[in-house]
Parts: C-alpha cells; sequence; structure tokens
C-alpha cells in the first residue's frame, strides 16, 4: 500500500480553523508516508490569504508545516499536463441547454494529479463534488438534474475516460483523519482526569468525539449529520 | 451573451425594477435565486453579477437607507440597455446602481462592500448546493475557499447534499488501514 497522501486545501482550512493543524505530524508519523500538497492549494492556503487581512494569521499558521515538511509542496510538469487532461475531461461530462458545465476547478483535479503522479491512491478532500466525481460521477447527474431543474445530459464515454483514470482512487475527509486521531490517542490531551470531571461532561470521551467531528463539520467539511451519529454510536458500544 | 441568459436577466431586472420601488426585499431574494441555474450551467460573469447584485439589492432595501427609486431608475435603464443589445450600457448602469448605494454615505461604502462580499459567499455557497464544486464556486463569485467553507458549516446545505459515493464505513476502513489502526 502507497501511504503517500495529497491534501487538498479544504482539509487543511478546516484543520486550522479548529487549531488541530498539529494533528499533521503524528498522523504523518503513523502512516509512514509522505502528504503532499500542489501549487495550487499552495496558492489558496497560503499565497492568496497573504495578500489580504483575511485569513492571514491562519496562512501564517500553516506556513511552519510546510517549511518542516510535514506538507510537502509537490509541482511537477508531468502533473501540470495531467492536470489539465483530468480538467477537460471533468468539465466535458455533463451537459445542459447545450453547454457543458465546469463542475470542477483546477485546484482539485491538480490535487487528483498529483496522487496519480505519487502512484498514490489517497486523496484528503472535504468537498462533495469532486469526491462524487472520483467515486461515482453518475450519481451526479441525477443530482444536477435535480438541482438546476433542467434536462442534464452525460458524455458517456468521458465518463468512462474519467473513471479509467481517477475510479480507483480512494477519498477520505477531515472527519476521517478526525476519528483516526481519536483512535490512536492524539486527542487524548483534551481528557479531563478523574479529579478535574465537571458535572456538565458526562462522558469525556465521547464528548471529545462529538465536539471535534461536530467542529470539522461546522468548519465547512462536507459530512452528513447522519454520519456523525453513525461514529458515535459505534464508539458508545465499545466503550 | 446567450440568449438565455439575455433573456432571464431581461427579466430579472424588470421584476427587481419592480421589486425595488415597493421595497420587497423577498421578490429581490427570489429573483436572485432564479438566476442561480443559469450561474451554475453558463458561469458566465453576466449570470453570476446579476445574482450578487440583485440579492445585494435586497439586503439594501432590507437597511431602508438609500433611495430606493433612484436605484430602480438604473437598473430599468440597464435593461432597456440589454433590450437594444447595448451589453456595455447594461454593464455601465448596473454599476451606477451599486455605485450610487455607495454614495449615500461614506461609511456605506464599507457598508455596501460588505453587503456584495457577502452575497457573493452566499451565492457561492448555493452554487455549491447545486453540483459545482467548492473551489469553482469560490472562484465564480471571487471569494476564498476559506470563507466560503466557514459559510457553508454553518448551513445545513451539508446535510442537504446528502452523501453519495463510498460509504462511511469504507472511508474509515481505508483510513484505518493507511494509519495502522487496521491490518492491511
Amino acid at each position: 500500500m502507497n501511504k503517500n497522501i495529497v491534501f487538498d486545501s479544504g482539509p487543511v482550512i478546516s484543520l486550522t480553523l479548529n487549531n488541530l493543524l498539529w494533528l499533521l505530524k503524528p498522523l504523518k508519523e503513523k502512516c509512514g508516508g509522505e502528504f503532499y500538497i500542489s501549487p495550487a492549494i499552495y496558492n489558496e492556503l497560503i499565497k492568496k490569504p497573504l495578500s489580504t487581512k483575511k485569513y492571514k494569521f491562519e496562512a501564517l499558521q500553516i506556513l511552519p508545516f510546510i517549511m518542516d515538511g510535514t506538507l510537502k509542496y509537490h509541482k511537477c510538469q508531468k502533473i501540470e499536463e495531467q492536470t489539465k487532461k483530468l480538467l477537460n475531461i471533468a468539465n466535458s461530462c455533463f451537459i445542459a441547454k447545450d453547454s457543458y458545465i465546469n463542475i470542477v476547478h483546477k485546484g482539485e483535479m491538480e490535487a487528483i494529479a498529483t496522487v496519480l503522479s505519487l502512484g498514490s491512491d489517497t486523496l484528503v478532500i472535504d468537498e462533495r463534488t469532486t469526491r462524487l466525481l472520483v467515486e461515482c460521477p453518475h450519481s451526479l447527474l441525477e443530482y444536477l438534474q435535480k438541482k438546476l431543474h433542467t434536462n442534464v445530459d452525460i458524455h458517456r464515454d468521458n465518463v468512462k475516460e474519467l473513471e479509467k483514470e481517477i475510479g480507483h482512487l480512494k477519498v477520505i475527509r477531515s472527519f476521517e483523519l478526525s476519528v483516526a486521531a481519536f483512535e490512536l490517542g492524539l486527542l487524548d490531551k483534551y481528557m479531563l482526569k478523574e479529579e478535574e470531571k465537571l458535572d456538565e461532561v458526562d462522558d469525556i470521551r465521547a464528548s471529545v468525539l462529538e465536539g471535534v467531528l461536530w467542529a470539522i463539520k461546522l468548519s465547512g467539511c462536507s459530512v452528513t449529520r447522519d454520519d456523525i451519529d453513525c461514529v458515535l454510536g459505534r464508539e458508545n458500544k465499545i466503550h | 451573451m446567450h440568449e438565455d441568459i439575455k433573456r432571464d436577466i431581461i427579466d430579472v431586472l424588470k421584476k427587481g425594477e419592480e421589486s425595488l420601488r415597493n421595497g420587497d426585499s423577498k421578490s429581490l431574494r427570489e429573483l436572485s435565486n432564479h438566476t442561480l441555474h443559469n450561474s451554475s450551467i453558463f458561469q458566465d460573469k453576466d449570470s453570476v453579477n446579476i445574482a450578487v447584485v440583485v440579492y445585494a439589492l435586497s439586503k439594501i432595501v432590507d437597511s431602508e437607507k438609500p433611495d430606493s427609486s433612484e436605484v430602480a431608475d438604473f437598473i430599468k435603464k440597464a435593461r432597456e440597455s440589454l433590450e437594444n443589445e447595448d451589453v456595455r450600457g447594461y454593464e455601465d448602469n448596473l454599476t451606477k446602481a451599486m455605485d450610487l448605494v455607495a454614495e449615500y454615505d461614506k461609511k456605506m461604502d464599507l457598508y455596501v462592500r460588505h453587503i456584495i462580499n457577502q452575497a457573493g459567499i452566499k451565492k457561492g455557497s448555493r452554487i455549491y448546493e447545486h453540483g459545482i464544486s467548492l473551489a469553482r464556486a469560490a472562484e465564480l463569485f471571487n471569494i476564498s475557499q476559506w470563507e466560503l467553507m466557514k459559510y457553508l458549516g454553518q448551513t445545513r446545505i451539508p446535510d442537504k447534499m446528502g452523501e453519495g459515493g463510498a460509504e462511511l464505513e469504507e472511508r474509515l476502513e481505508h483510513t484505518r488501514k493507511l494509519f495502522g489502526l487496521k491490518n492491511e
């Protein structure tokens, strides 16, 4: 199993907004692979916010993790070419009112191209459209049709080619990373000792898990309430 | 400009002018939503701009600060320009409508910019809900992914969109293998 992982901007944003960036280092150690970001992701996470007042401080918090190699910046000519190819196919899969619908952005396809270039199979992305495009592009057709209130056609050859190129990839979110961090004991530092217990917190272990999962959801990770309940329910059964 | 887009924008401007004169912010917001389908499909700057402008106007009507009838005059002129195939005139009048709002109070300039930015975030989140990716939605409305993610997290959009794709258990299993929590 190739353990190199590529991050889209969303999961890094979710972790930053919740002061959980520090998790990247121990997670990387446990994983044994490298964590990568592509140039477009670097641009969104660092360059853009540094040029404005909004989210500048957040960008400055991410920067040390790039400087020390926790998040590696990966760029090569092959990725640029692959990005163009994937972007072209992905944005030519669905047609409405005689126009192809541009459903994805260069940054998202660049992250996927980086996964392919590294021979890896794991992409961490929090947004739903790219995730569905990798896992089940046909389900997007039905969804687009319903939301756009118009007939949407699918370009079957392009979808087939896309499935051939990226259909084997595994997609996880900052949500699953947080569950892993919890199960690895990385969040134990938030668990109060017996003598520190509060009346408001009945089960500190369950509260930490619930707290972190909701924090990730409230920062924009595309995860449903059902998914959170499912993880919490299972944790309750175990303990 | 695509004929479908032009027809829709003319219709939106006509109804928008009426709503502005009536001080009807609810109708303006509904009109703005109407433009989202074109914004999602064609992703042209005209559909995107009109969605933001009309939504921003609804917020301004709510604030009761500017005289809506003067703004409505420019909206009317923008519509007439477009009906006469004068795209430049349409854009100029739309800009004048927003400038007029900004002129009322020097402090309002910031207020208007804030409203326009908020409108972009709101509309970006709706485009995302329509199935366009987060980065593409942010790019279209010239907002940052940071802002859009933070806003989305406070809405019920992720729940309304549902999951689809791989099962949660499948995702967790792969994650556990990656981090040595489960044998490969």
